[in-house]
């Protein structure tokens, strides 16, 4: 990290390891609107490893994407708010920082890249003086080594002809091409963290393989940790190390792929794979949605926010908060059912057990 | 490390989507909730009490006036506000916004001018607003090539300064209209329903287009009743808005043509001819300008403002 | 690129035509007709009058000669002054361009400035403030504001200070130009910083922007480098009506401040009842205004990249 004065560095985290790059730590995020104070996040803890890729997969409205843009504190404030929590970036303390510096670190230690990429890129811009705003910004360069970079990075990408491309405006890009140019752009700076909120769901089907393949390139080829969100399991499957199922403001569970895939315990995560077409499964295996809606975070419910959606649902579910059950190493779950004084189905009366 | 739970406590209870369901938002209608957004906006409802009151005062001023609005009154022309006549029949009796350069009380011409912009405004604006519902009702309904051309039609006329129309066809009007009251209308509405066609062309076929439109046909309703059900009361909205921020132009298109002594026709008077008179006296008698202007200005901020308000309450965007 | 300016080229064309038959039968449809019906018209006039139109032609061909002498910039003869019309324009219309051009200027630079004053504090006084100015400059007519500004700034303050800041009539010193310009411009300043307002918001919510500040530029940078450019088109495109609204305001405004320019003369041939003088101005006034309108539109096929490549929406 580069050494910076308005930068302000968390001197309780010092113990954090070296190679983590980000840390949430109980963070909150309030929106204050006129109907009332909407809890979007309500105590998420997370944590990122330097070139590793973690997932957060939730319904729409579960507050992944606002926690994200916390990261960067792209959320206006006000409305939002976080009452609560810390983030640490590197070893900068986000929360307390400033506007300016976070000016400073937006673009250059964490990037984002957005849903729809046809909506992304400014279009009175050309694509190639869009991506050298963020590296002259950032990074002492002159005009025309800025635009030998924007190039690079375009090229990086797979964009053909990017020579001809710089110069040419976002409408005149096909969605594919506009997201990796978004890519391209987010990665100019060589941040320490990405960001992808919804990287491929506005985009045709095969584009969305082409732009997972992207991402996993950069994977493999640099050290920058990879945010990926998305509603979509199927999505990152093959792509991510750990994942963080959220739901409703919360972290439910939270592992690595083949733990969440093959060893999940919280209802939600399997409700959630259960409504996921796979190759292998069965004529008969009928894909089942999950009935009803995530509840309003304007009134959160006092316990467990999935109960009134769950087949498992118990008693002390709808009373009281699950605490977080650790299971095996970094595999968490919060569901009354990992408790250990709970009782087997039949003794908790559960039909179809 | 764990505290000990009482088993009870773990009693299954299976899921319960009724509770998921309901809304912590209580659901409020759409009027209901427009209205309730239209009377927390302070500024709108002070200027429907400020139209309500311009209106009561052109109707009623006339009727229990002393003075009738050509009366002259030789011993005092040009009186200042608040002139008390000596002579003897009417000793007493108060000019309240003194009169003018003949004698005339202001008073009463003021809300019989007030009568004649108002009405001019408001039967303008009915005129366009029934052309323009026809017609871009027709345009919309229709689509493809009538839909083009009535389209590219609207274009070309919008393309000439309307003021410009509005003059040479109020020439050729007034010169059989005694009054200029009639040819007034005419060549206002001659050009204004522009704007509300395009607007009803726009809901129309944003409408046509809209999936519960689509759903409510695959459902098998009817026309009549996708029109009445759906078409209407989306429309409606927007198109109430649009009157409301009419009138302010019709009043001061009006106003404009009197100024430039293209307006009504003596013995009437209007707003804009009032204004026409006090600027010719208004380095000696300014109030005789003032007057005419404050209406003006007054009834076109209201009507502006009042419709930003209706506006604002019925954006869905805005609910809350 | 092409296909739009050919398109907006038609436009232009056709909106011409129009307007020179709609003055060409308005003038025929004058009860007794605006050229033989007139009692007054001394017999030189008439004389005059017969050459140019052609009046014992028949119609068709009256309205060919009509066409023909538009296209040579001759907008006939004012049977007032019994001189030719576009003489008239021509010694006048410098002073209503004057007045009109720095009007527009002002109201452009003021309104754009205003609005984006008020959309980036928005929900503050500075919003409100700014609002507050442009309902009253909608809902305040230009020849009440100018005869407002002519009253206390022109003759109170002159007669309270014995200084004259502003001076109340003509069109000569810079001082005597102040006022009138600023009534002008006062309306239109009005719509554009409102529309402004509107699009500013619109563009700040759009996902770009926030492209633009996960980027890390400062938030000077977002507003002026990104959503101001982009903000700014809705107010291009109405920039024709607006010069529409500044030069037919200047009718009233000429008049209030006794400027020599075309407007003035168009509300005396009003008065008059100078049939050829109102029509001949209002053609003039609308060919004008129609290719402004068109300049403006090529302007927005440049400024707008989209509207370049794919020849128009």
């Amino acid at each position: 990290m580069e050494k910076n004065k308005t930068v302000v560095i968390n001197n309780k985290k010092k113990d954090l390891p070296p190679e983590r790059v980000l840390d949430i730590e109980n963070l909150h995020v309030s929106f204050d609107t006129y109907a009332g104070e909407v809890k979007a996040v309500r105590g998420v803890t997370l944590h990122v490893d330097k070139g590793e890729v973690l997932a957060i997969v939730g319904e729409s409205g579960c507050g992944k994407s606002v926690t994200a843009q916390t990261i960067m504190k792209l959320n206006p404030m006000p409305p939002a708010r976080i009452p609560e929590g810390e983030v640490t970036l590197g070893d900068i303390d986000i929360v307390a920082a400033p506007e300016k510096a976070m000016q400073k670190i937006r673009g250059k230690t964490v990037s984002m890249i957005f849903q729809d990429p046809m909506t992304c890129l400014n279009p009175t811009m050309q694509v190639g003086k869009q991506i050298v705003e963020a590296i002259k910004h950032h990074r002492k360069l002159s005009g025309a080594e800025a635009k030998a970079e924007a190039i690079k990075f375009l090229k990086l990408v797979n964009i053909p002809n990017p020579e001809e491309r710089v110069k040419q405006y976002p409408h005149e890009y096909s969605g594919g091409m506009r997201q990796r140019a978004m890519i391209a752009m987010a990665l100019s700076c060589d941040p320490l963290l990405l960001i992808a909120d919804e990287p491929t769901t506005a985009l045709d089907v095969t584009i969305q393989a082409q732009i997972m393949d992207l991402l996993n390139e950069i994977k493999d080829e640099t050290e920058t940790a990879i945010i990926l969100i998305t509603h979509d399991l199927g999505v990152v499957a093959s792509m991510a190390d750990r994942i963080a199922v959220m739901y409703a403001g919360k972290v439910v569970e939270s592992g690595t792929n083949e733990e969440i895939f093959y060893d999940n315990k919280h209802p939600y995560t399997q409700a959630l794979l259960n409504s996921l077409p796979s190759v292998d499964s069965n004529k008969r295996d009928k894909l089942v949605s999950i009935p009803g809606t995530p509840p309003d975070l304007l009134a959160p419910p006092a316990g467990c926010a999935f109960a009134a959606r769950c087949e498992h649902c118990m008693e002390i579910c709808k009373t009281e908060q699950p605490p977080e059950f650790d299971i095996i190493g970094d595999h968490y779950a919060a569901c009354w059912l990992l408790h250990p004084d709970c009782p087997a189905a039949e003794e908790r009366g559960e039909l179809n057990a | 490390m764990m505290d000990n739970i009482e088993r009870n406590k773990f009693k299954w209870v299976g899921p319960d989507i009724e509770s998921g369901e309901a809304m912590a938002r209580k659901s409020v209608t759409f009027g209901r909730d427009a209205m309730r957004r239209l009377f927390k906006n302070k500024a709108a409802g002070v200027c429907l009490v400020i139209i309500v009151l311009l209106l009561l005062l052109t109707i009623l001023v006339p009727f229990f006036s002393p003075f009738t609005m050509n009366e002259q009154h030789l011993t005092h022309t040009n009186a200042p506000m608040g002139f008390v006549c000596t002579n003897e029949e009417q000793a007493g009796v108060v000019h309240l916004f003194g009169t003018d350069a003949l004698g005339r009380d202001i008073f009463v011409r003021t809300w019989e001018g007030g009568r004649i912009s108002l009405m001019i405004a408001f039967v303008a604006v009915f005129i366009n607003f029934l052309v323009g519902v026809i017609y871009g009702g027709i345009s919309g309904y229709m689509g493809g090539l009538v839909d083009n051309i009535m389209m590219r039609i609207v274009e070309v006329i919008n393309g000439i300064p309307y003021l410009m129309v509005v003059i040479l066809l109020k020439m050729v009007v007034g010169s059989s209209d005694p009054t200029g009251i009639v040819s007034l209308i005419v060549a206002y509405s001659a050009v204004g329903w522009t704007g509300m066609a395009r607007l009803v062309r726009g809901q129309v076929v944003a409408l046509k287009e809209q999936e519960f439109v689509i759903a409510a046909k695959a459902l098998g309703a009817g026309s009549s009743r996708i029109i009445a059900r759906h078409l209407l009361p989306n429309s409606l909205s927007i198109i109430i808005v649009e009157i409301t921020l009419a009138i302010p132009s019709a009043i001061f298109t009006e106003a404009f043509l009197s100024f430039i002594g293209m307006g009504v026709t003596i013995p009437y008077c209007s707003w804009g001819s009032l204004a026409n008179d006090g600027v010719t006296v208004f380095q000696l008698y300014p109030s005789q300008l003032w007057i005419p202007a404050i209406c003006i200005s007054l009834t076109m901020l209201s009507f502006n403002l009042f419709g930003d308000g209706l506006r604002d309450a019925f954006d869905p965007r805005l609910r809350r | 690129m092409l296909k739009y300016i050919l398109k907006r080229v038609g436009y232009t064309v056709v909106t011409l035509f129009a307007l020179l038959t709609l003055t060409f039968f308005i003038m025929h449809a004058l009860p007794g007709d605006a050229f033989t019906g007139q009692k007054a018209i001394p017999p030189e006039v008439m004389a005059n009058l017969e050459a140019k139109y052609g009046l014992d032609k028949p119609i068709g061909e009256q309205f060919v000669m009509y066409v023909g002498n538009f296209l040579r910039g001759d907008f006939g003869v004012s049977i007032k002054y019994n001189r030719p019309i576009s003489t008239i324009i021509s010694e006048s219309f410098v002073y209503s361009l004057d007045l009109g051009v720095r009007a527009l200027l002002f109201a452009v630079i003021a309104g754009v400035l205003l609005g984006i004053l008020a959309s980036v504090k928005r929900g503050t006084g500075w919003d409100t403030a700014a609002m507050l100015i442009a309902i009253i400059g909608v809902s305040v007519p230009s020849f009440i504001v100018g005869s407002v500004l002519q009253y206390f700034l022109g003759l109170q303050l002159f007669q309270a200070t014995g200084i004259k800041f502003f001076a109340v009539t003509g069109w000569d010193a810079f001082n005597s130009k102040i006022l009138p310009a600023f009534a002008l411009s006062f309306g239109s300043l009005a719509t554009i910083s409102r529309l402004m307002r509107t699009s500013m918001l619109d563009v700040l919510g759009q996902d770009y922007i926030k492209t633009a500040k996960a980027k890390g530029l400062s938030n000077r940078k977002v507003i002026w480098k990104h959503a101001v450019r982009n903000a700014i088109m809705p107010v291009v495109t109405v920039l024709g009506p607006i010069a529409a609204a500044v030069l037919t305001g200047a009718f009233v405004v000429e008049r209030i401040f006794s400027i020599p320019g075309l407007g003035k003369f168009f509300v005396q041939s009003v008065r008059e009842n100078d049939y050829t003088m109102i029509a001949g101005t209002t053609m003039f006034y609308g060919t004008f205004l129609i290719l402004a309108n068109f300049v403006v539109d090529l302007a927005y096929g440049f400024i707008d990249p989209r509207v370049k490549l794919e020849g128009g929406k």
